[in-house]
């Protein structure tokens, strides 16, 4: 089959509840065998999108094509699409086994066939050996599991995933992330995979879409949006960062010279379009700050006083204030601390013209 | 001296006295407080009850003269066959229209499901008897119903739609619904409706996935509705008594006919001890197949 052709293409897709736009036109292009995720606070849309994909709810205007086939209108059962639902929607009357066959059987495969495909799928999830069981007799990493099981076996068109994790506790969703990625891996369907939890989103996707208000922020890798965030809600979503706003002073080339006060900032513009006069916000990551010590040099150096530090075995999480930008934050690797930084001690704090991004400010 | 013997002889429990936790264990004092309820139960309940079921025995001499009624009178047969009838059918057709009362119940939206609840449960709170001679004014011969259907030309003569089966079915049936809704109604908020998306999902049509999902999970409370209305059916008096005329008699109205107006009180005794056995027997034997206490909310 040719894999292009398996694509599903999302055009100018709207969707309201009253006067709210749930969905304000969306286009999106999601390749098949890829995992997407659309990362996004409660009240996005990201939920409302995969229920219009799936065929749940109803599209207000706009297209969605799988390939060649236009799927906009279609009902959720012709789409073939397998979804895991939020709390995982097991039938609690049907035991494991039948849970996994429901979509076989009311496809009306022979029962040999059946069996031998829901044993295939339990077996991939590694849950053979409880295949009688009923639902409520298994722990919520197992639910999960066939949940999954049940989404996959009739081999759909892709895989739809309404933040699946949500319920299970620490230990538990960091051991279902890997099992997704490996299930990802091994069949090769195309995942979309819905989350607020921007842990999941950059350690799992392709691909991640950044949601809010019902419209795409970015889209991009995962590396990509964490170093490049285009706004200042991406910056401060996906991961942690230091706000820093100022004047432009100057453009040369490359270089923007930024003035906060008494204080000049030294930035790459990368893609921003600034020019002097222009207010700048640049979004710098806590791990991008390091401590100045002695005649070492920086692009940029401010001080600051220690209002908080924490230690997570790895590294060091400072708070600091500063005379220019408020609290700062920065973390390091414990390894380079050489000595405690005891609270309200006075510290130098350097970064790189390339360490800082220039944002959009949408918050 | 007097000042320390008192405290002593209170710090020594003494040992003569029986205390209420020492004969019923630790939950006996909240025992006492339902004793007034459970004697007033024994004295004016079960007591003449039990009298009068035992009359069934010693009535008019003692033995078990009167229960040969069941195997060879046919009258008495006659009765039992019609009460069963009855149930049966007023039993199906409630659960169908409480079914679908239900179903739109629970998909409506939030402000008309309340409003449309209200309608369900005013009806609780009208008597049966002001019901019942309500059905008089629609169904008798000169009623609203035939008067509508003549006048419209649909049909040339009366229908007979009261002082028989059908009347009394239509008076137990609306009598009956909504009692069969609240427990199919309740069940049903239960179901999780991602479920009924899920075999969407999955690939079942609408059809399906009603018949394979959301109708075996909302079946305990068709079961839990089908027994209430089911029991409540066999010993229904005012409804019957009054739209069936005369002519359809069914338990409730031949036992009263019996000890009021032939003063057979053994006979009446022994179809009430029937009616009442008939009933445990029935409850006893579901609740073997399924979960009473859950269904009826003891969980």
């Amino acid at each position: 089959m040719n894999t292009t052709n398996r694509d599903l293409r999302v055009t100018n897709l709207e969707k309201s509840f009253g006067d709210f736009r749930a969905i304000n036109r969306i286009s999106l292009t999601i390749r098949a065998g890829e995992f997407l995720t659309i990362l996004g606070p409660s009240g996005s849309g990201k939920t409302t999108f995969l229920n219009m994909v799936a065929g749940f709810l109803d599209t207000d205007g706009g297209t969605m094509t799988l390939g060649d086939r236009d799927i906009t209108h279609l009902p959720p059962e012709t789409r073939d699409f397998g979804m895991v639902f939020q709390g995982y929607a097991l039938f609690p009357h049907l035991s494991v086994f039948d849970n996994v066959a429901f979509p076989l059987k009311v496809r009306k495969w022979s029962s040999d066939k059946i069996a031998r495909h829901v044993e295939e799928a339990l077996d991939l999830v590694q849950l053979g050996n409880l295949r009688d069981r009923m639902p409520k007799q298994l722990s919520g990493g197992q639910q999960q599991r066939v949940a999954l099981a049940r989404a996959m076996v009739f081999r759909p068109n892709l895989l739809l995933l309404d933040e699946p994790l949500s319920a299970l506790d620490k230990k538990l969703r960091a051991e279902m992330q890997e099992e997704l990625k490996r299930l990802h891996r091994k069949v090769g369907l195309t995942f979309i995979y819905i989350t607020h939890d921007q842990d999941e989103a950059l350690s799992m996707s392709d691909r991640v879409v950044v949601m809010r208000n019902g419209v795409i922020v970015q889209q991009g890798r995962p590396d990509e949006l964490y170093k490049t965030p285009r706004t200042s809600f991406v910056a401060g979503f996906l991961g942690r960062s230091n706000f820093l706003r100022g004047d432009v002073v100057s453009l040369d080339g490359e270089k923007l010279t930024i003035r906060n006060g008494d204080l000049t900032l030294r930035q790459h513009a990368g893609t921003a379009t600034l020019q002097p006069g222009d207010t700048a916000l640049i979004a710098l990551r806590p791990e991008a700050v390091s401590l100045i010590e002695g005649d070492a040099q920086a692009d940029n150096v401010i001080e600051a006083t220690v209002s908080d530090s924490n230690y997570f075995g790895s590294n060091f999480s400072i708070t600091a204030e500063t005379d220019h930008f408020g609290t700062f934050e920065l973390t390091m690797p414990a390894a380079q601390l050489s000595h405690d930084l005891a609270v309200g001690s006075r510290i130098r704090l350097g970064w790189s013209a390339s360490a800082g991004v220039i944002v959009e400010d949408d918050e | 001296m007097a000042t320390t013997g008192t405290s002593a002889a209170h710090a020594q429990k003494s040992p003569g006295r029986l205390s209420v936790n020492s004969i019923m264990g630790s939950e006996g004092r909240y025992w006492l407080l339902i004793a007034p309820a459970v004697l007033l139960m024994l004295g004016f309940y079960f007591y003449p009850l039990a009298r009068v079921l035992w009359m069934s025995f010693t009535f008019p001499s003692p033995g078990l003269g009167n229960y040969e009624d069941l195997i060879d009178n046919a009258s008495v047969h006659r009765t039992l066959i019609t009460t069963a009838r009855i149930g049966v059918i007023t039993t199906g057709l409630t659960l169908l229209f409480a079914y679908l009362i239900s179903y739109v119940l629970v998909h409506a939206k939030p402000k008309v499901e309340r409003i449309m609840f209200l309608g369900v449960l005013i009806p609780l709170w009208i008597s049966a008897l002001v019901r019942g001679f309500s059905w008089f004014i629609l169904l008798r011969r000169e009623g609203t119903i035939n008067d509508v259907l003549i006048s419209t030309g649909i049909i040339d003569t009366p229908l007979d739609l009261i002082w028989n089966e059908l009347g009394v079915v239509i008076g137990m049936v609306h009598y009956m619904l909504p009692l069969g809704v609240l427990p199919i109604y309740a069940n049903m908020r239960n179901i999780d409706t991602r479920c009924v998306a899920a075999a969407r999902g999955l690939g079942a049509s609408r059809g399906v996935a009603f018949r394979k999902v959301f109708l075996p999970l909302s079946m305990p409370g068709v079961i839990g509705a089908g027994i209430l209305v089911f029991i409540y059916s066999l010993g229904f008096y005012v409804t019957p008594a009054l739209l069936g005329g005369g002519k359809t008699l069914m338990i409730a109205e031949y036992i009263q006919l019996q000890i009021m107006d032939l003063v057979n009180w053994g006979r009446g005794a022994m179809l009430a001890t029937t009616l009442l056995v008939t009933i445990l027997l029935l409850l006893g034997v579901m609740s073997r197949i399924i979960d009473l206490r859950g269904l009826f909310g003891g969980k």
